[in-house]
């Protein structure tokens, strides 16, 4: 698990959802990482089982998954990257 | 349609690319295009454009002939049909309604009593769902681990899509009708007719 007290000022927690299960990769990772690399990193992690709170599958599949990034502030004092679902609608 | 001639009244005029664009707009544009209108009425339209690394490029565009202004409107609803969220985002437009953190925050909090969600296409007439829809359908049933109800409004029909599988966009018109409570349906409807309410 990482340690937010040991993470430098331009890294962050990684939180990540998948299948009905959330998780935050046991390494931090750089804030300004880019999203592609974000993905891929987090698909290696749960295709070995290698994020607590979500099952190892081999099926994962972040295509449709978006980054948004969070700053540190007085509630939570570590910067958070969180890889989720999109959530756009329209008719094109 | 010159995809490019979008783009350069886009930057003439300092609108964004997937802006909604007035009647009076659109028959500029279409002149300048070397169209001609495509009806008398009152027209509206919009383009989508995505920057890849080939440049700009403006994939689709669609008009609608429309007396008002409009914009898409969604809502969650839960297993038994009830509204549990009106989403109606301050930057949406006629074309499309954002991404939103807050939008997939509360479908995770919800999850556990989540029937689906219903957005609108702000026009007269049948639809289907886009690929946008389609994509983002996907992701957030992969995402919760549970498969949803997902509705599409219009001003006069109402359609339902479910996954059939077994790839990730199968998803297909369903047959059924998933009852949600009353007045929601005519409620945002009059939503999207009158951007910014809420």
């Amino acid at each position: 698990m990482v340690d937010p007290n040991a993470m430098a000022a331009d890294e962050a927690v990684l939180n990540i959802t998948w299948s009905g299960e959330n998780g935050d990769l046991p390494d931090a990772i750089l804030y300004d990482t880019s999203e592609a690399e974000i993905k891929r990193n987090a698909t290696e992690a749960v295709r070995t089982g290698g994020v607590p709170g979500i099952d190892l599958d081999e099926t994962v599949d972040f295509a449709d998954f978006v980054v948004t990034r969070f700053r540190a502030k007085d509630d939570v004092p570590f910067n958070r990257v969180v890889l989720r679902p999109k959530t756009p609608f329209g008719p094109l | 349609m010159d995809d490019r001639l979008f783009i350069d009244y886009c930057e003439e005029n300092s609108r964004t690319e997937s802006a909604l664009f007035s009647g009076e707009e659109m028959a500029r544009i279409l002149v300048l295009a070397g169209e001609r209108k495509i009806s008398e009425g009152p027209m509206q339209g919009w383009v989508e454009c995505h920057e890849d690394r080939m440049g700009v490029l403006c994939q689709k565009a669609r008009f609608y002939q429309s007396e008002n202004m409009v914009a898409e409107a969604a809502f969650v609803f839960n297993e038994r049909g009830e509204v549990t969220l009106w989403h109606t985002p301050n930057d949406r437009a006629g074309g499309a309604i954002p991404d939103s953190y807050d939008l997939w925050q509360f479908l995770w909090d919800t999850r556990h009593d989540l029937g689906g969600v219903a957005h609108t296409h702000p026009w007269k007439g049948t639809t289907g769902a886009s690929g946008t829809d389609i994509t983002t359908f996907s992701g957030i049933e992969l995402g919760l681990g549970k498969k949803l109800n997902w509705l599409i409004v219009t001003f006069t029909h109402v359609v339902m899509y479910h996954w059939a599988g077994p790839g990730k966009y199968d998803y297909v018109l369903s047959p059924r009708r998933f009852r949600v409570e009353e007045g929601a349906i005519e409620k945002i409807r009059d939503l999207s007719r009158i951007p910014g309410s809420v």
